[in-house]
């Protein structure tokens, strides 16, 4: 589902964010990334999100190559994916209902297939009576299970999510991590980025521990 | 469509102050705008109405054995000659004495014996006086008439005539100069207003692309917010105009020189109108298209905080 193949990845200084990573994720995997700030983490999400491309190795994700992508495929590239961060990334002026939609609605589905799967995501997620409120009227749990909604209403064989609770409280951080689980365990192929090690220690999947830029372990 | 309104309202909701300004300054370009193209519409159409009464007049030598009827025959048969009519010395005197009537009745001369005036042929061309190039066809029959046997001058009142041909020329020359420099500027202006929608809006940008919106759809609500812009602001400026023009034209009927002029003076038709709402809508348009085209490439995000 996701494969990194010698990738290395150099900005201008030179600075070497990322470093000879390789490694493969197979399908309904979950797989923790870890290591500490400035490790690389942020830098191979966006490189499996599309933002960013390696500066040599190869990328393939969901059966795409990250390098051969440019600015008109691109965008099918991303409806194959569900991207959650740490800052939500919420429409501010749009209502729960309107961005769980986003992807559905960029696509051109019809409204009333849009409308029924909103609504059957934020039933699941327990967000059905607030589906008209905007994202500053919740608070910040339930924005990041709207962002999560958001992420997996188009059906993506692969879902990352960098830091996902990094702006939670412990039992938000649980809560979001238990939704997660649950996602898996429907098939999605889950890519989680955190540098909070309890809880990876307490969820017991294989980790890939970044360093450097380098990947210094692989629990698999 | 409804995406695009909605997008188009929480621009305005959003940069309320931005997009007022830009709607006033635009509107009052196009205004101007409207404002030399109505001129330079009413000059032509003046200026046609008054070629239609363009007369070439012909003094006749005072010779006893000229053959007027030989003459007239001639000069009828010339091509660009539509009709010709004799006015001979007593005739010429009685309009001389009537226009003089009223304004200096003691130079009123009774005398026929004393008659200075000559024999003469008002003669009618075909081709209207429009412009420059009919002034030019003018000249070259009035140059040709006067070189006939028994023709002593021609007049077609030659100062004036040239002199408005001059203006109207430079009216509609200096009219498109004006018009392209300000259509131009509108171009930048959309393109200044668009901008700035985009990049109040960077963050939406980003996320549209996060969930895969196509460079097509993150591009289209811009140029549509400045379709719809250039458009409303072509509707204000020819309100704005019209009521300057009606302004205008009632300040000018009340001239007793100028009275006949206000008569001739004439708005825009409905279809001149539609062209201009969607000329101005086009610009808008166009001014957005050329300003989205280089700013989202389906990669801005990494171009962004991090």
């Amino acid at each position: 589902m996701i494969q990194f193949s010698h990738v290395y990845k150099t900005y201008l200084g030179p600075v070497h964010a990322l470093r000879n990573i390789e490694f493969e994720i197979d399908k309904g995997e979950f797989v923790f990334l870890t290591g500490p700030s400035g490790a690389g983490k942020t830098t191979l999400f966006r490189m499996i999100s599309a933002y960013d491309k390696p500066s040599s190795g190869v990328v393939r994700v969901s059966g795409s190559s990250i390098d051969e992508l440019n600015a008109n495929t691109v965008a099918y590239f991303r409806r194959k994916i569900g991207v959650v961060f740490q800052d939500f990334k919420l429409l501010k002026d749009r209502t729960l209902a309107e961005n769980v939609a986003l992807p559905l609605t960029v696509k051109g589905h019809p409204q009333e297939l849009i409308d029924q799967k909103v609504n059957e995501l934020l039933d699941q997620l327990g967000l059905s009576h607030r589906k008209y409120q905007y994202p500053a009227q919740i608070s910040g749990g339930e924005q990041q299970r709207v962002a999560i909604a958001r992420a997996l209403i188009h059906q993506p064989g692969v879902l990352i999510a960098d830091e996902p609770t990094g702006n939670l409280d412990p039992q938000l951080s649980e809560e979001i991590m238990d939704l997660l689980e649950s996602v898996n365990a429907q098939g999605t192929t889950v890519f989680v980025a955190t540098h909070d090690h309890e809880l990876v220690r307490r969820r017991a999947k294989r980790v890939i521990e970044l360093a450097g830029g380098q990947i210094v372990r692989d629990s698999r | 469509m409804k995406n695009l309104m909605s997008s188009y309202a929480r621009t305005w909701a959003q940069h309320t102050g931005i997009q007022f300004a830009t709607l006033s300054i635009l509107s009052a370009t196009l205004t101007v705008v409207a404002i030399v193209f109505v001129t330079s519409f009413n000059v032509n159409r003046i200026m046609t109405q008054w070629g239609t009464d363009i007369k070439l007049t012909a003094y006749l030598e005072d010779d006893k054995d000229l053959d007027f009827a030989l003459l007239e025959k001639k000069i009828q048969g010339m091509d660009s000659v539509k009709a010709v009519e004799f006015v001979g010395k007593e005739r010429a005197l009685q309009i001389f004495n009537n226009q003089l009537k009223d304004i200096t009745p003691e130079f009123l001369n009774e005398d026929l014996d004393a008659n200075p005036l000559p024999n003469s042929f008002e003669i009618t061309l075909k081709e209207q006086i429009k412009n420059s190039e009919s002034y030019e066809v003018l000249t070259k029959q009035a140059s040709l008439i006067s070189g006939f046997e028994g023709i002593e001058d021609v007049s077609y009142g030659q100062s004036w005539l040239k002199n408005y041909s001059a203006f109207v020329s430079g009216v509609t020359t200096s009219g498109v100069v004006v018009i392209l420099i300000l259509l131009v500027g509108s171009l930048f202006i959309i393109g200044n207003s668009i901008r700035s929608s985009i990049s109040s809006r960077k963050e939406e940008i980003e996320i549209l692309e996060l969930v895969g919106a196509t460079r097509f759809s993150i591009r289209l609500p811009f140029v549509f917010e400045g379709f719809v812009t250039g458009a409303l602001t072509s509707a204000i400026g020819l309100f704005i105009c019209f009521f300057l023009f009606s302004w205008a034209k009632a300040i000018i009927s009340q001239s007793a020189v100028l009275a006949r002029l206000s008569e001739t003076m004439q708005f825009f038709d409905y279809s001149f109108i539609f062209l201009f709402v969607l000329g101005g809508a086009l610009i808008g348009g166009l001014g957005s298209f050329l300003t989205v085209r280089g700013i989202n490439d389906g990669w801005s995000a990494s171009q962004g905080a991090n």
